[in-house]
């Protein structure tokens, strides 16, 4: 039953790639619509027999002798949540392709998508460091693939430069998982949680390949370039799930597999996340181009994910995964947006827009929700995991880490300061010139929809994630000393 | 001396066809026929390497042989035969259109390949030295049947001579301070002190000379314009038997050479590290795509160079260069189907493969992701976790960690070359008149497509082999 | 029976946003009637809690219902951290009661009066929604039980201040002002919350009862204290427009009157004082913080009367007094006597009322002259009747003169200064008495402007339409009558209210810091004398308010149509721009931070990316040197015999090396 539910989850998105390949091409979207909600039930599948520790389901084959890799697969509650995620976000990529022209074969892209969620199911289902390399790497093709099919005028630009950036990480986190492996005699991940195996050099080499992918300050600048000239769906799954392999990886591969190194690496990362989120705020208060900005903004979440991360607590990891989740909800949800605004009013430029406010009110509300959700507005999504980064700073205590919580804290601020630039910018401003070209489609509204209501019950309910993953993180954090 | 005939029995079977071919060119026979004598040979010998189980050893005086076969090495032989199979599926379209040359052809190829045979079995140096030659002599010739092959024969035939005196100067000095030609009493020659030395140097140059036929750094210079310049089918032998054979003769040497090397993984690291960084960096702005293969070839071998830094990590070289082989029959065979034998033309060539040619573009895509060693082509990423593994496996030490960052480095600049590739293949271009491609052809590929497959989903078998392999040359020196 | 009433006071509003949020912007009457219903409801439950928690017969000592009475909330966790488990608690007492009626019921005059205020307005809908979503938030300060439910209101009510300010699109100023509202707020709360973290971090949970009881065990040392204090200041600072972080205080004026009436009276600004109290014993522990709370209280309290004497705008005048009045409150916070917070939120009550009818009234003088100045008004006393008879009502309490609201409270806040011990007593009583005749002229300034002499405007100018004369109207009542709390002991039963006092001063541990929290009280009674205005205090107070009321008369009387406050001079400039704070805050902040946002992003783009460019463009331009290196035969030679060469040499190096 175990491996039924997990080869559904894993092989139904392979499935369907194939499947869009060979459907008409003006029903395509409706065909990807409906595989990717078949998907997300057999993500939800996954659910059943959930227990507090240790995995739900798994599996565990011979694969590859020579290397010692097993197909060692297995979800728990880590795992699950980012599981959901990808597969909630795949259905909105696919209803927000309904009835919307696209430049080349909407067939392909639907295909890249799914192949896209193929590789990183498999990166948060593997539970052997091979396996994880392989599907990590196996992210990079599609993505690549769409940013170039589809982006705008620098694709080629933005997607070279992110396969090569992304790249060394992955080549640092083949070197990593190698050694690591090679130290414990063991590829599988759940024998090697709670460490004893690597060194220092070895967390490290694992911390700069997960930081690129996060990526965390000053491993960043493929982001904005790719965000900002990939399309709508690629920059909601490149900012909604790609950037957490980074983070999950983190959890899963360096600090569960190696805490004592973790712990003393911590400082490091810790300082490190800060800078993102201070200087990713100060950054975004300069852009000028709404994708943009919102790519930076990523960053300084991203380091509030870190912060989480670094402080090592039961609490700061717990953050880390709630802030993922989140993170995955706003920021997908706000690149839909932004690809809407793009599309109605013909410009990303703040400069060139404003009034959205008067010319397309719902529009401008859902943004204005997705905003200040981003901000970490205390009742929504974003603010769980912020606030707790914090919380789990301030628990470590000691001169470093309370510098750390309050210009984390300060960030925040910032984060406030950009956002209501752009609110004010886009929404508020009295505009003349800009009209919209036309309303909400129906597709724009079964892609809004599931994500609002994501940001609006993770903030009020934030335990639906949290009780899944409290039993795997407290593991972790446990072996931490 | 004793002769095992059993053990030279592929040979015979591989001359036998040789001849054969030789004697059909004199009296006007259909091309089919060469053609199938071809084949014939190809299997015949292939399932004479195979069944012959248990070791053999020919040539020999008291303990000392110089030609042993192991079933390693016959299963290499057996290979090496079907990669040459799909080399010939791959030139008889070529062959067709130039009937007269078809017997000159397959008479070189063959030999070419009984060369490399030889040199899966030969155990002292003049053995693997003759077997050397007669593994690249043909190629000079091979090469030079493509259009704009004159050049690239003179080059690759120029430079072979001074890596293959480097090479023959290493020898004499070994042998001169050793007084010994077969490889085990090579290696276990006690050196006089005042003579190490000179065993250093000569061993050094042994070894460095056989890096030539890897197209490693610095004896790969030879590549690009050979590569460009051959007709494909024989590029593409360039890039794989001839690779194996050099491997074979590589990895003997080096194990020879090792006992006579205070430090051998400094000298190779030197080689692995160059050849890899060397080959993917120049890569990076080839406007031709042979060229650009033949220096992403460089750089590949280069990987395959780098486990030998440490003692015993020839297995994961032979692991990397048996991944490589069906992966260069991918992307060379593909190209071949796209632009025919005999020029690879230019990266702005391939504009629009993609949309006339999708099936072709999708497998040169597969063997690209391959080359760089990405996923979904997982023969490429086992190559290469082979070899970081094996340079990790044991005590982790500055050459070993230099060695690694290369490798990475590598990694990162050949995915930008395959990027640059495939990504040509992706830019919209005029519709091209679409060439019909011969049912040999897509025979040939789709044969390489398969192995590709098999080695990524089943790659245990790959290792094991490459396990053996290395385990019988080593044992060969022990 | 209080959970269900306090069910009634939050999700009655909580329909309302609900119901505004999602309906179309056409239905305005359904939106209305639904808020304007939630309201009265929730008020209801408010006014339900009140009378239980006053009245109810309390089993006294080790009975845990007690707890269970007075609290209420989720018993669901809604996230577990592992190290902490949040689990929203509403606690229900005196204090929050009365906070909730008073709430509630500004809230309902606001909403009955927006329905005439907006009658033009096309977003009324969304309007309406945001403010019922603002009550429930100041509601959820107000009941809050653990910390983050408090941050939780606290900052979604930073959320609703900027949407409303920033309502009206024919205000050019507002967006900005919008901004700088939530902004300057929010700065503040970068202190509240880190402060509400050590705190929660410390005692190892949310819950107010526990993080109070932590403080006592002494849980935590005294720098902590003083550090969490001063953080905590921070945030009440912002959201009670303390000095310095009161500046968007008169800019938030740009928003809709009724907004202003409910930013000034009834939330927001509030919220400060309240979490003030709420929190009472975590500044207490410190000298310090104490200090410096009367120290800018003082501040606040002169700077807003100063500037509100010399503005223009109407509005602006009543929000530096709303400034001026809420530094009383803080500054009284600052004392370490039993009446201190008693005063200060008898003064946030007072004060809630009187200030929402003066913004009411403000309203409707704007509705009907059609302009915010003063300066176009005039004479208003004969076309507005009834405006005129409410705000002067409201102008006097705020003035404290007797016998209206304002001066009850105010005499409390003199009485406790006047007891309270130390440097942050005299600070205190200082500024008050200072800040009282200030109040007076600027009162009486602009009540002669508005009213008196001749009419300056061009607009016909009436009365309001009754929906907005209504709300007006119905605060007369507390501005008139709140002095009457001080006889509120003859209500009820003063023996079962000290042991209920003492009872729940033994669940939360609260012995030893305040004998009146949190059930701080409203009367004058054996425990707390001095709430009550003393014949000498209040005697000098009300000559105070006469000596600045007829200077104010005395300026005007020169010139009616002139503006009394050229009488300042050179002062005038200074006092109309609230000493140039806000371009100190510019200077000082805005701009700094900007140009740091710049050299951010150039540093970002130029040298961060900048690298990485340069690595790949060198990469290739090395590819490209060495493709070049590689061609021709004689270079091949020369390379490949060189490298021959050099292999040589570097075995035979090595070999001497490593021998």
């Amino acid at each position: 039953m175990s491996a039924l539910l997990l080869s559904a989850a894993l092989g139904l998105p392979i499935l369907a790639a194939i499947l869009m390949l060979f459907v008409p091409v003006r029903q395509a979207p409706w065909w990807g619509l409906g595989a990717a909600i078949i998907i997300l039930a057999a993500s939800c599948a996954l659910l059943a027999g959930r227990e507090h520790f240790g995995m739900w389901h798994e599996v565990n084959v011979r694969w590859v002798s020579n290397l010692g890799v097993n197909w060692h697969l297995g979800v728990d509650g880590l795992s699950w949540p980012l599981i959901g995620l990808t597969a909630l976000l795949v259905v909105g990529c696919a209803a927000y392709l309904l009835d919307r022209p696209v430049q080349r074969d909407v067939r392909q892209l639907l295909a890249l998508i799914f192949v896209l969620q193929f590789a990183l199911v498999g990166v948060f289902l593997a539970l052997d460091t091979i396996v994880f390399f392989v599907f990590f790497e196996l992210t990079l093709p599609p993505m690549y693939a769409i940013i170039a099919g589809w982006g705008g005028a620098k694709r080629t630009y933005a997607a070279r430069k992110f396969a090569l950036y992304t790249l060394v990480g992955s080549a640092l986190l083949l070197l990593g998982v190698v050694l690591l492996s090679i130290d414990a005699g063991t590829t599988n991940l759940v024998t090697l949680q709670g460490g004893g195996h690597g060194s220092l050099a070895v967390f490290a080499i694992l911390a700069v390949a997960f930081a690129v992918k996060s990526p965390l300050w000053p491993l960043h600048t493929w982001l904005p370039d790719a965000h900002t000239e990939a399309p709508t769906v690629g920059s909601v799954l490149l900012a909604g799930v790609l950037l957490k392999l980074g983070t999950y990886g983190f959890i899963r591969v360096g600090v569960g597999t190696m805490p004592d190194a973790a712990a003393d690496a911590s400082p490091v990362i810790g300082i490190f996340a800060v800078g993102a989120i201070v200087i990713g705020a100060l950054i975004c208060l300069a852009q000028t181009e709404l994708k943009r900005l919102i790519a930076y903004s990523s960053v300084g979440h991203m380091g509030f994910v870190l912060l989480g991360i670094a402080a090592g607590t039961t609490a700061g990891l717990q953050a880390a995964v709630i802030a993922n989740v989140a993170h995955g909800f706003i920021t997908g949800l706000l690149f839909v947006l932004v690809g809407i605004i793009k599309e109605r009013y013909g410009t990303g430029e703040l400069a060139q827009l404003g009034g959205i406010r008067f010319s397309a009110p719902r529009l401008a509300a859902i943004f204005g929700l997705a905003t200040i959700a981003s901000f970490g507005l205390p009742g929504l999504a974003g603010f769980w995991g912020e606030a707790f980064a914090i919380v789990a700073t301030v628990q470590r205590g000691g001169g470093l880490w309370m510098t750390l919580a309050s210009c984390a804290a300060i960030g925040a601020a910032l984060t406030v300061a950009y956002f209501l630039r752009v609110l004010r910018q886009v929404i508020a401003r009295p505009a003349d010139a800009v009209q919209p070209t036309s309303g909400w489609s129906f597709g724009e509204v079964i892609a809004v929809v599931p994500l609002v209501l994501g940001v609006l019950v993770l903030g009020l309910w934030p335990n639906g994630v949290l009780s899944l993953s409290l039993g795997p993180v407290t593991q972790i954090a446990e072996a931490l000393p | 001396m004793t002769i095992d005939h059993a053990a030279l029995a592929p040979l015979y079977a591989l001359s036998g066809a040789i001849l054969l071919i030789f004697v059909l060119d004199l009296v006007p026979v259909p091309r089919i026929v060469l053609l199938g004598v071809g084949f014939a040979g190809l299997g015949v010998t292939a399932a004479l390497a195979t069944t012959v189980a248990d070791e053999r050893r020919s040539f020999c005086t008291e303990q000392l042989c110089s030609y042993v076969t192991s079933r390693e090495s016959r299963i290499a032989a057996a290979a090496l035969c079907a990669t040459v199979a799909i080399v010939l599926g791959l030139s008889v379209p070529w062959l067709r259109e130039n009937r007269d040359r078809a017997a000159e052809y397959l008479f070189l190829l063959l030999g070419s390949l009984l060369g490399a045979i030889c040199v899966l079995g030969a155990r002292d140096v003049l053995t693997l030295i003759v077997a050397l030659e007669l593994l690249t002599l043909p190629l000079y010739v091979l090469v030079a049947f493509g259009s704009r092959g004159s050049s690239g024969s003179v080059t690759f035939f120029v430079l072979s001579v001074v890596s293959t005196s480097v090479t023959l100067l290493g020898v004499a000095l070994l042998y001169a301070v050793s007084g010994q030609v077969h490889f085990s009493a090579l290696a276990q020659a006690s050196i006089a002190d005042d003579a190490a030395p000179l065993a250093a140097l000569g061993a050094a140059l042994f070894v460095a000379g056989l890096a030539f036929k890897l197209a490693a750094v610095p004896f790969h210079a030879w590549a690009p314009t050979t590569y460009d310049s051959a007709p494909i089918p024989v590029t593409t032998y360039l890039a794989t038997v001839s690779k194996v054979g050099g491997l074979f003769a590589f990895v003997l040497a080096l194990n020879t050479a090792r006992s006579h090397l205070s430090s051998p993984g400094a000298l190779v690291s030197v080689i692995a590290v160059l050849t890899i960084v060397i080959g993917s960096v120049a890569a990076l702005r080839q406007v031709r795509t042979l060229r650009l293969l033949a220096w992403s070839s460089v750089a590949q071998l280069g990987y395959v160079v780098a486990p030998l830094v440490t003692a015993d990590g020839a297995q994961a070289a032979f692991a990397y260069l048996a991944f490589y082989v069906p992966i260069s029959l991918v992307v060379f065979g593909a190209l071949l189907a796209l632009r025919g034998v005999d020029d690879g033309g230019t990266l702005a060539d391939l504009q629009g493969v993609a949309r006339n040619r999708p099936v072709l573009a999708a497998i040169v895509l597969f063997g690209l992701l391959g080359l760089a060693g990405i996923p979904p082509a997982l023969a490429g990423t086992w190559a290469k976790v082979a070899v970081v593994s094996s340079l990790f496996d044991g005590s982790v030490g500055w050459i070993e960690g230099i060695v690694s960052a290369a490798v990475a480095i590598g990694i990162v600049v050949g995915a930008a070359v395959y990027l640059r590739l495939a990504r040509a293949m992706f830019v919209a271009g005029p519709p091209v008149r679409r060439v019909p491609i011969s049912a040999w052809i897509w025979c040939a590929l789709g044969l390489s497509v398969i192995a590709t497959v098999i080695a990524s989903v089943w790659p245990d078998e790959i290792f094991e082999a490459a396990t053996d392999v290395a385990n019988s040359l080593a044992s060969q020196v022990s | 029976m209080i959970a269900r009433a306090s069910l009634l006071l939050l999700a009655a509003p909580l329909i309302a946003v609900l119901v505004g949020f999602l309906a179309p912007y056409r239905a305005r009457r359904l939106v209305a009637i639904t808020s304007i219903a939630a309201t009265a409801l929730s008020a209801l439950g408010a006014g339900v809690s009140l009378w239980l928690v006053g009245t109810h017969p309390f089993v006294l000592s080790d009975d845990p219902k007690i707890e269970l009475d007075t609290a209420f909330g989720t018993s669901v966790m809604i996230a577990d951290f592992g190290d902490f488990a949040v689990t929203l608690i509403g606690r229900i007492d005196l204090v929050s009661a009365v906070l909730a009626l008073m709430v509630t019921l500004v809230a309902l005059a606001v909403q009955i009066y927006s329905v005439g205020y907006l009658r033009e307005d096309q977003r009324y809908v969304p309007y309406a929604a945001q403010v019922s979503l603002f009550t429930l938030a100041m509601l959820t300060v107000v009941v809050a039980g653990d910390l983050l439910t408090l941050v939780i209101g606290w900052e979604a009510m930073g959320i609703c201040s900027y949407l409303l300010i920033g309502h009206d699109k024919n205000v050019a100023e507002a967006p900005k002002a919008a901004v700088k509202a939530f902004l300057v707020t929010r700065v503040g709360d970068i202190g509240f919350l880190l402060g509400i973290i050590i705190l929660a971090v410390g005692a190892g949970s949310f819950d107010i009862t526990t993080v109070l009881s932590a403080v006592r065990d002494g849980a935590f040392s005294a720098t902590t204290l003083t550090c969490v204090g001063l953080l905590l200041l921070a945030g009440i600072a912002g959201k009670s427009a303390q000095f310095p972080l009161h500046t968007w205080l008169p800019d938030a004026m740009a928003g809709p009157t009724p907004i202003s009436a409910l930013i000034h009276a009834a939330t927001m600004v509030a919220a400060g004082v309240y979490a003030l109290a709420r929190l009472r014993p975590v500044f207490l522990a410190s000298e310090t913080v104490l200090l410096t709370i009367a120290i800018i209280g003082a501040i606040t309290v002169v700077l807003g009367a100063l500037a509100a004497l010399a503005a223009d705008d109407i509005k602006r005048v009543l929000a530096f007094s709303t400034m001026s009045q809420l530094g009383y409150m803080v500054a009284v916070m600052s004392l370490s006597s039993d009446t201190a917070s008693a005063a200060a939120l008898f003064h946030l009550l007072s004060h809630a009322g009187f200030k929402a009818l003066l913004f009411l009234c403000a309203g409707a003088l704007i509705h009907a002259v059609g302009s915010n100045l003063a300066s176009e008004m005039g004479g208003l006393r004969k076309t507005m009747p009834l405006t005129f008879g409410a705000t002067t009502l409201g102008l006097a309490a705020l003035a404290g003169v007797p016998p209206f609201a304002g001066f009850w409270s105010k005499e409390a806040i003199v009485q406790a200064a006047e007891h309270a011990p130390g440097a942050a007593g005299a600070i205190v009583t200082a500024a008050t008495w200072l800040a009282i005749p200030i109040t007076a002229a600027y009162v009486m300034r602009l009540w002669l402007r508005v009213f008196f002499g001749k009419y300056r405007g061009r607009a016909r100018p009436h009365d309001p339409p009754p929906s907005m004369l209504g709300p007006i109207i119905a605060l007369t009542l507390p501005t008139v009558g709140a002095g009457l709390l001080v006889l509120w002991p003859l209500v009820i039963d003063r023996s079962t209210f000290s042991a209920r006092v003492n009872a729940f001063d033994d669940i939360t541990g609260l012995h030893g810091y305040d004998a009146t929290y949190p059930l701080f009280t409203l009367m004058p009674s054996a425990e707390n004398p001095s709430l009550s205005p003393h014949i000498t205090t209040a005697t000098i107070s009300t000559i105070l308010v006469l000596i600045g009321a007829a200077l104010a008369w005395w300026a005007w009387r020169a010139d009616r149509a002139a503006d009394p406050a050229q009488r300042l001079g050179a002062l005038r400039p200074v006092f109309a721009q609230a000493f140039y704070l806000d371009e100190l805050q510019d200077a000082l902040v805005t701009r700094p931070v900007q140009r740091l946002a710049r050299a951010a992003r150039f540093g970002d783009e130029r040298i961060v990316d900048g690298a990485v460019r340069a690595v790949g463009g060198g990469t290739v331009t090395l590819g490209q040197r060495l493709a070049q290196r590689h061609i021709g035969l004689e270079r091949y030679l020369t390379l490949t015999a060189t490298g021959a060469v050099l292999l040589a040499v570097i075995a035979v190096v090595v070999w001497e090396v490593t021998r």
